[in-house]
């Protein structure tokens, strides 16, 4: 009897393998047209971010008023994707749901396209990038902007070692198995798995480590987007002059992680072939989940906007007047009813977490993410407490040139572009962690 | 593929590149201007070299500027100076040029730029005459005002008021001076002019102002200024909380308490990733 279970299990632990290296083989060519495309959008970019550098910040329609445009909510909402790794490295882990675990190596990958993209895009935003270094040789510690770039840095690192960690027996496996791999994956592989041989030893230094790194990840994850929204709260503008803004960002943020998830589990397993292990059920739990995250961020947009609606003073009343029935109420309603509403009321029902309603909901939620940082970073900056005297008319209104549209499609082709490298480089269902719970060692229930 | 990348990377670095004038080839062009700056304690020679590349003038930084008075001889060398990034450049008067200046009626002055590896030569000249620029400050009926008149002395030591002379009132201020009054203020067919001073402007502790009358880039006289201290400010009272450890403060002057929270929130995560790194270094030399 025990044999046969044995003989069971190893024969999952080589079908387990076999699915999900078959992506890696050299015979795959998976994705390249995609690649070109993302790659024609990123040489647009460069040419428009040249421009920016040739002739300076005017070609975008940044002005004295609205210094914050289009690249500055992009930033916001790349950080926001980012958090999409703690929630399932840590969060969901420590927690014990099991059932997330084929969804941590893709959360974790996109945590670090988007911190990264993030990075890039808070450098464009700069007039004068060659001057970056002095933000570190001369910041005061007491601004927030100082705290973002140690905060970022930190996050990013996490990140990195995050992903790597849970890595490295799969690399060995990479390593053992894939013998036909061109020469420099083979070397990356050898490398990168460190000498991993499963032994008790490096077993148990390996689960302390990830141990001590789900832990951390999280205030640090928690830090990044809420010392993003002091950028804000720490500014003097109305819509900004709120304490509710940190766990306004952070609850936003992983509701937007949710989404992206849904969006990459759609087409990863279409793409690689493994509905069977990124199944229907899967989907079934993301949408509950997405539901719950989408929940807490209703309550917290509710405390965000009566508040200030109910007293209507001064500029912070013109502010909800133009969101709430002004030239950007159309894009406010939008945001509000497809990108939060609706998701909570199909995901509550069964039929709307299958795959396709699921990913047609998570688009949804995603564009609605991205234009609510638009819609806290502009009109706020359109309506200063001090406004300018005979102010020019310009200055009144933001619609992002062609460089600034440039530059943000390229930062997204980017982003889609580290991931599509990294899940062509690496096993993006942790083979190991497959082997030991559904195959050898099923030590914990599906929650 | 690589020729797109030298490509791409070349387009980048010219986005940041900036060359005041060519290199190497030809001589550029250059234009000078100079401008004279004087009050009761100094007088000033400030050049603009601009140099012309790709098809525009553009700030030169780095040119040597001889400046002479009356004529371009070593024996009327006033000094040299060298132009900054801006393309700007400054020379003070020493105490004794500036005294036999204040003696000068009609004073002219040279700027000669020397031929060199990348500028054509160029000199240019303007002349200053000496003008009388007279400032009162005067309380009438609780009203604070300022009379000024300008005028001329010819050469039997008479007065000959100056009209249409553009005068200028600011109050010197930490970064530029405060403009004051109307925009556009000039001299009357008796040389004068006169404004009412605000009542609402912050002085120091005691209420001082450094009020400044200026004759702004005349044709004939340069710029001319007449400053006093006067009491006319309302005293501000600098709170302590400015000097002290503060949010708002400098970065040396930085909260104690935040700086130890910082840093020990930093030390702390990075001693932990630092820890992780030679864990995994352990892993590896457990595997050989």
């Amino acid at each position: 009897m025990a044999k046969d279970k044995i003989f069971l299990n190893d024969q999952f632990n080589q079908k387990v393998e076999k699915d999900l290296l078959a992506h890696l083989l050299p015979n795959k060519k998976v994705g390249n047209i995609f690649i070109f495309v993302l790659l024609a959008f990123i040489l647009v970019g460069i040419y428009a971010y040249y421009r920016q550098l040739r002739y300076g910040l005017i070609v975008t329609s940044m002005r004295d008023y609205t210094s914050w445009g289009v690249y500055i909510s992009n930033f916001v909402f790349l950080v926001a994707i980012s958090l999409v790794g703690s929630l399932f490295s840590s969060i969901l882990k420590l927690s014990k749901a099991t059932w997330s675990t084929p969804l941590t190596r893709i959360s974790e990958i996109i945590a670090i396209a988007a911190i990264i993209c993030a990075s890039v895009i808070i450098i464009v935003d700069m007039g004068r990038p060659d001057r970056f270094i002095n933000v570190l040789i001369h910041g005061r510690i007491q601004s927030p902007i100082i705290w973002d770039v140690i905060i970022i840095t930190t996050y990013l690192t996490i990140s990195v070692l995050l992903l790597y960690i849970s890595l490295i027996p799969d690399l060995a496996i990479c390593r053992d198995k894939l013998t036909d791999a061109p020469g420099w994956k083979k070397w990356f592989y050898k490398v990168f798995s460190i000498n991993w041989h499963g032994t008790p030893e490096q077993n148990n230094i390996l689960h302390k480590v990830s141990f001590m790194l789900s832990v951390m990840v999280i205030p640090v994850a928690f830090a990044i987007h809420t010392v993003t929204s002091w950028l804000f709260s720490t500014t003097w503008r109305p819509g900004w002059d709120s304490t509710n803004l940190g766990p306004y960002f952070v609850s936003g943020a992983l509701m937007a992680g949710a989404a992206v998830i849904i969006v990459a589990m759609y087409f990863i397993r279409n793409a690689l072939n493994i509905k069977e292990y990124l199944t229907d059920k899967l989907f079934d739990h993301m949408g509950k989940l997405l539901v719950l995250l989408s929940l807490v961020y209703l309550y917290f947009n509710i405390n965000e906007y009566l508040g200030p609606a109910f007293k209507m003073v001064g500029v912070e009343g013109e502010h909800i007047i133009e969101l709430f029935f002004g030239k950007y109420a159309s894009m406010y309603w939008l945001v509000q009813v497809f990108g939060l509403v609706l998701p909570i009321v199909v995901l509550v029902f069964a039929w709307g977490r299958k795959p396709l309603p699921m990913l047609i909901i998570s688009i949804l939620v995603l564009l609605g993410a991205w234009f609510k940082r638009f819609l806290i970073v502009i009109p706020s900056l359109q309506h200063p407490y001090l406004p300018i005297q005979d102010v020019d008319e310009s200055y009144r209104h933001y619609i992002p040139s062609w460089e600034e549209w440039a530059i943000t499609f390229a930062s997204f082709a980017g982003c889609l572009l580290i991931i599509t490298f990294l899940v062509k480089l690496l096993p993006v269902i942790p083979i190991w962690e497959t082997k030991k719970e559904e195959g050898n060692e099923p030590k914990q229930q599906e929650v | 593929m690589k020729a797109i990348i030298v490509t791409l990377i070349g387009m980048i670095l010219m986005g940041f590149s900036s060359s005041n004038y060519p290199v190497g080839g030809d001589k550029a062009p250059v234009r000078v201007y100079l401008e004279s700056f004087r009050n009761t304690e100094m007088h000033q020679l400030s050049v603009r070299v601009l140099a012309k590349t790709e098809k525009r003038y553009l700030p030169a930084a780095g040119v040597e500027v001889v400046l002479y008075s009356s004529e371009i001889t070593d024996s009327n060398l006033l000094g040299t100076i060298v132009t900054a990034s801006n393309g700007l450049g400054t020379y003070t008067f020493s105490p004794a040029q500036f005294e036999s200046a204040e003696k000068t009626k009609v004073a002219k002055y040279f700027a000669v730029i020397h031929e060199n590896e990348n500028l054509k030569g160029k000199e240019t000249a303007i002349s200053v005459e000496d003008v009388n620029l007279d400032v009162r400050f005067m309380i009438e009926d609780s009203i604070k005002l300022i009379y000024v008149n300008v005028s001329e002395i010819d050469s039997t030591g008479n007065n000959i008021p100056q009209e249409d002379v553009q005068i200028k009132f600011l109050v010197e201020r930490p970064l530029s001076p405060l403009p004051v009054g109307d925009e556009y203020n000039t001299t009357d067919e008796e040389g004068n002019i006169s404004m009412e001073f605000p009542d609402d402007l912050p002085g120091d502790t005691e209420g001082n102002l450094k009020i400044l009358v200026r004759i702004v880039e005349n044709e004939k006289y340069g710029s001319v200024e007449v400053s006093k201290i006067m009491k006319w400010g309302i005293p501000t009272f600098v709170s302590d909380k400015t000097i002290k450890r503060s949010l708002w403060a400098s970065s040396a002057n930085a909260p104690i308490a935040l700086l130890i929270f910082i840093n020990a929130l930093i030390l702390a995560v990075w001693g932990v990733i630092f820890y992780i790194v030679f864990k995994l270094f352990q892993i590896r030399k457990i595997g050989i």
